[in-house]
């Protein structure tokens, strides 16, 4: 399967799933409507219709025949249905639904395989057989419809056609019924010819044009006639010629559009001896004339076999193809014939090599030297542009001029590569590079290279200095050489093409095959409110940008005038020794007992002036609004902090889907597991729209199911024993979903008998799962927890839903790896209450943080029941592993070392045997089941973390579920409590 | 407000397909032309935001058309519908300057992404 395919092939799993999903539900809401005698509504029947109509839309693209195949006879019997034409009886809904499973597994198979593994012939079988039975009435009525192409409806039935169709009345539960149905005249009422709906004709025809298209067809062809006649009279007549071309290419390109190939193929091949005729002077052969009479015919004849039959596989056009072939190779010669396309394996990228050089300045020709040194001269931004085309694309060179054109408009094209006839001669994924000379910004060039089917790749500034260096090293070289390197350049792409072709088959084979799986790319659909609101956080996040920009303006300014006071403060000292000297002086002259009057008016001078300066002084403090900066930085930083937690969550929403898709799909199975035991089962869902992590969401499938299953087959008594006991008849069984804080809490309960832990306690025993001795330590709960011990099961029929003994430690593990925790409720007779406690996400976590040795180390709070201290004395040893005792209970201690083999430095461990002999910090985590203490040096404190996974090489470190880096930057480990647990035993 | 586009082709089946497909996805094809010439003209007249163009018309054909409207409008918007063996004149019509180009027989995804990325609304 192609890339492009496999991208879509996501595409439709995701939409088709979605469209099952309304299947299935309406189909409950239809079961429902008949056993309360009312009919469906219209709505739900239209929107069924409409659901299994898009998946056999969607999967015509992609070729998959089964699904197709299935959805075609789904689709048909959803027709009848809402036309009233059959009624929805039980069997109905049960085929149905059948169906739907089908589906359901054909679409599982494509997610995981790639391929369309499972079986539709028995539900296509039965759809048959109830529309043979429904309609067999209707058939006098179907007559006078169109008639449908019985040669047409074999060649599409003709895989699960059997070899001797018979005439049988009463429907077979086989393939053949249909063939039945098919083959007898006037059973066209089973597949009536539908508008808006494409027969399953290969290729189909779009009906919705075909009139349209047989109106002009017959237009042309009386047109082309008439002038084919003319230029048998006047041979050389070029304007005709023109003509004759025009009207064949005007039928060749209408009959494309409705997908009737045959003629199609025909107007082509006349077209291509047509434009030989209209490109060369000369006068036209009669013999050629006759040929395209000949074509003609054959064309009027599709043409009819389109307007009565409705199809054309009766009419044969090889020899007319062969013969325009024939001719068309004549006129053209044979050379020509010969055009070797290249092609490799799927998925390789070739002329990389040759784009990648040609950005680093390597094999330029001529040209792009003077245009390259010009940009030089300019100074003009010069760009790398590498773009690749999507695989739907036809005829790439074109995209690819397209995208020189603009880049010219722009500035100057220094060049490209590789040369544009290249990318169509070859079918596998090919780059294609531009260098650019031109004054545009970065961004306005990539939206002036935004165009349908083009990826562009990469655009980048080119490191003039870098390529500049290679050039003039070019030049250095000969000039004859450069242009010698375009030619090699190419030639050794076609060289390199060809190899790939070449390459040895087995590696070729291993290649496609590791291809084929398709690739788990994993998408998300996010609600675009989600996105808008986060593209607003991100405005705000400019504007604080801004305001932080204009603050340090602020802070400047101040500085400046911090900077300015000083001088001013300078001046003024300057200022003070010149009065100091002037006192003296006059002190000095007054010793005289002379007063100096000119000294005295100096001091006043300098007076005055310092006044002055004082007063500029005085502006410069009141200009001085530092303390207002401040105040202003302080508020911005807190609005930045505000956004910034703001994204954080955004972005963390934009993970979130509602658990709708995962608890809708319960109904079915209440619906089917209670048909199976013939239990009345009443499904209550509540908080269907909280919202969690997909991949949380992706991974609770299962384990509700076992929940479900479990309530419905063991936790409800079945419906006869209720009444007995005076409750509603009845049970009801509940999911929930709803936010607890950091958590999203999802209960599955019922009000059934409740579990009773004796009989818990006496199966283990049964079992050897717990030995006697151990029963006396169990608290209730322990008791009840039994349930969560792997090979449980208190079931005392195994039946085919559950009591298998798988269940629920499957479900708790599912939990625990989500560093969620299980919790069980129950009361006998009363019913039982499984609570799932799960983070809101995967991503960030609550911790407590620990140091042990010199590392920091972090619990998920979740696991965390309490932090304890205990001394030396309190511990003592049970089969030499150290215990304390906790309100009565026992609990293990251990230090991490034994589990996650942190080395302790030697000093240390002296030190650390000190403190031994105190009072040592207990933490005591719990996967839901049991409880252990671990042994921990300090107590850092409760922080909200952002786990990082570990790559490939510590994945399989055991006890660590990944780390974290801390606001000062150091890295602590997160602890993986579950299996700390799990290993300490 | 809807984006008004002119389509032209001598294939009246063609404007149906291509009125239908811009029409449902929230164009408005605001006249449909048979010829180069009434093209041209319309063009003129009416400065749609966007054209769509054959290349094999009678009257006066695709490229000559482009030509004439582009001369008197370097910045309008003409996206070439051609088969896929119109080489050398689709080649001709993206040397003149056309925007974009359709292949026949197209996919309504083809047209859709052509004319959008055309638009620049993506």
């Amino acid at each position: 399967m192609s890339e492009g395919q496999n991208e879509f092939l996501s595409e439709f799993l995701d939409e088709s799933e979605e469209h099952l999903a309304v299947l299935n539900d309406k189909m409950l809401e239809a079961e429902s409507s008949i056993k309360q005698g009312t009919d469906m509504s219209d709505d739900d029947l239209n929107a069924m219709f409409r659901a299994a109509h898009t998946i056999k839309g969607t999967a015509s693209f992609i070729g998959l025949n089964k699904v197709i195949n299935l959805m075609h006879k789904t689709e048909t019997l959803l027709q009848h249905l809402r036309n009233r034409e059959i009624n929805l009886t039980g069997e109905i809904v049960d085929v149905l639904f059948s169906s739907f499973d089908s589906l359901t597994s054909l679409l599982t198979s494509l997610r995981e395989s790639g391929e369309e593994a499972g079986e539709i012939e028995n539900d296509v079988a039965k759809i048959e057989m109830i529309l043979n039975q429904c309609l067999g009435r209707a058939q006098d009525a179907a007559k006078e419809r169109k008639v449908a192409e019985p040669q047409a409806a074999e060649s599409q039935e003709s895989e699960e056609k059997s070899s001797e169709p018979q005439a049988v009345e009463a429907p077979a539960p086989t393939g053949q019924a249909q063939d039945v149905l098919i083959e007898e005249p006037g059973a066209e009422g089973v597949a009536p010819e539908q508008e808006d709906e494409p027969r399953d004709v290969e290729p189909k025809i779009n009906n919705k044009y075909l009139q349209q298209f047989l109106d002009e067809l017959d237009q042309n062809i009386a047109d082309f006639e008439r002038c084919l006649l003319s230029l048998e009279e006047q041979n050389d007549d070029k304007e005709m010629i023109n003509n004759i071309f025009r009207h064949m290419h005007t039928i060749k390109g209408s009959s494309g559009v409705i997908n009737a190939q045959k003629i199609t193929n025909v107007s082509h091949k006349m077209e291509n001896v047509l434009s030989y005729l209209r490109d060369r002077e000369g006068k036209v052969d009669p013999g050629l004339i006759a040929l395209l009479f000949k074509g003609l015919d054959v064309i009027g004849s599709l043409s009819e076999a389109l307007k009565t039959v409705g199809h054309l596989s009766g009419v044969d056009i090889t020899k007319v193809c062969q013969e325009l072939d024939d001719c068309h190779a004549v006129l053209i010669g044979a050379e020509d014939q010969n055009v070797s396309i290249a092609s490799g394996a799927d998925g390789e990228v070739i002329f990389d090599e040759e784009v990648t050089a040609f950005f680093e300045g390597h094999q330029l020709s001529e040209m792009e030297h003077e245009r390259y040194q010009e940009a030089f001269k300019q100074q003009s931004n010069i760009y790398n542009v590498k773009i690749s085309f999507d695989d739907s694309v036809i005829l790439r060179s074109m995209k690819a001029m397209i995208v020189e054109e603009r880049l010219k408009k722009s500035g100057v094209l220094i060049g490209t590569r590789p040369l544009l006839e290249a990318l169509d001669e070859t079918d596998m994924k090919v780059y294609c590079g531009f260098t650019v000379a031109t004054n545009k910004k970065h961004n306005e060039l990539e939206t002036l290279l935004s165009l349908a089917g083009v990826q562009i790749i990469f655009s980048q500034t080119v490191d003039i200095e870098k390529v500049k260096g290679i050039i003039v090293k070019a030049e250095q070289a000969s000039r004859p050489q450069n242009k010698v390197n375009v030619e090699e350049g190419v030639s050794r792409s076609v060289e390199s093409r060809k190899g790939a072709s070449m390459k040895n088959p087995v590696e070729e084979k291993l290649m496609a095959a590791s291809k084929s799986v398709p690739s788990d790319i994993s998408t998300i659909r996010i609600d675009s409110r989600k996105l808008d609101n986060l593209m607003n956080l991100s405005g705000e996040l400019v504007i604080i940008r801004a305001q932080f920009a204009r603050l340090v303006n602020l802070f400047n300014n101040d500085v400046a005038n911090q900077k300015e006071t000083v001088r001013i403060m300078e001046n003024i000292e300057l200022y003070f020794d010149t009065i100091k000297k002037e006192i003296n002086d006059i002190n000095g002259s007054a010793k005289e007992n002379e007063v100096d009057d000119k000294g005295v008016s100096r001091i006043h001078k300098v007076i005055t002036e310092m006044m002055t300066i004082f007063g500029d002084l005085n502006k410069m403090v009141l200009n001085n609004d530092i303390i207002e900066n401040i105040h202003a930085l302080d508020e911005t930083t807190s609005m930045l902090e505000k956004i910034s937690s703001n994204i954080q969550s955004g972005v963390m929403q934009t993970r979130m889907i509602p658990i709708e898709g995962v608890f809708t799909r319960f109904k079915r199975i209440v619906r089917d597991i209670s048909k199976e035991i013939n239990k009345e089962v009443d499904l209550k869902i509540e908080g269907q729209e909280t919202e969690l992590d997909k991949k949380i969401v992706d991974g609770l499938g299962d384990p509700l199911t076992h929940m479900i299953r479990n309530s419905v087959d063991h936790g409800i008594e079945d419906n006869q024993t209720r009444q007995d006991l005076g409750k509603t008849r009845v049970g009801s069984v509940y999911l929930k979903a709803s936010h607890k804080g950091n958590n999203i809490c999802i209960e599955v309960g019922d009000d059934g008998k409740g579990i009773d832990c004796e009989k818990l306690v006496e199966k283990a025993l049964d079992k050897g799962l717990i030995t006697a001795e151990q029963v006396d330590r169990m608290s209730e709960k322990d008791k009840l927890n039994l349930v969560f011990m792997p090979g449980f099961s208190t079931a005392e029929q195994v039946t085919g839903l559950s009591g298998r003994g798988v269940g629920m430690d499957v479900v708790k593990n599912m939990i625990n790896s989500v560093n969620g925790v299980v919790d069980i409720e129950t009361k006998l007779g009363e019913g039982t209450n499984f609570m799932l406690k799960i983070p809101l996400t995967l991503a960030i976590i609550q911790a407590l943080l620990v140091t042990i040795g010199s590392e920091i180390y972090a619990f998920p709070l979740e696991t965390v029941t309490e932090i304890i201290k205990v001394s030396k004395e309190d511990i003592y040893s049970v089969d030499r592993n150290d215990t304390v005792k906790i309100r009565d209970h026992a609990l293990s201690l251990i230090e991490l070392e034994k589990v996650i083999k942190i080395k302790r430095k030697e000093e240390k461990s002296q030190d650390e045997e000190k403190k031994k002999k105190r009072s040592r910090k207990v933490v005591i985590i719990t996967d839901g089941e049991s409880r252990l203490g671990v042994v921990v040096d300090e107590l850092v404190g409760k922080e909200e973390i952002v786990i990082k996974s570990f790559t490939e090489h510590f994945s399989r470190v055991k006890g660590l579920t990944g780390a974290s880096i801390l606001a000062d930057g150091t890295v602590a480990l997160i602890l993986d409590s579950a299996t700390i647990i799990r290993e300490s035993r | 407000m809807a984006k008004r586009i002119i389509v032209t082709d001598d294939a009246p089946i063609i404007r149906l397909m291509l009125r239908d497909i811009l029409t449902y996805n929230g164009y408005e094809v605001i006249k449909e032309c048979n010829n180069g010439q009434e093209a041209v003209e319309a063009f003129t007249e009416l400065k749609p935001d966007l054209m769509t163009l054959d290349i094999v018309m009678p009257e006066k054909d695709g490229i000559q058309a482009l030509e004439e409207i582009l001369t008197d409008d370097d910045s309008a918007k003409i996206v070439m519908v051609t088969a896929v063996d119109q080489r050398e004149a689709l080649m001709k019509a993206i040397r003149i300057g056309a925007t974009d180009y359709i292949v026949k027989p197209f996919e309504n995804d083809r047209v859709l992404s052509a004319v959008r990325k055309a638009l620049c609304e993506d």
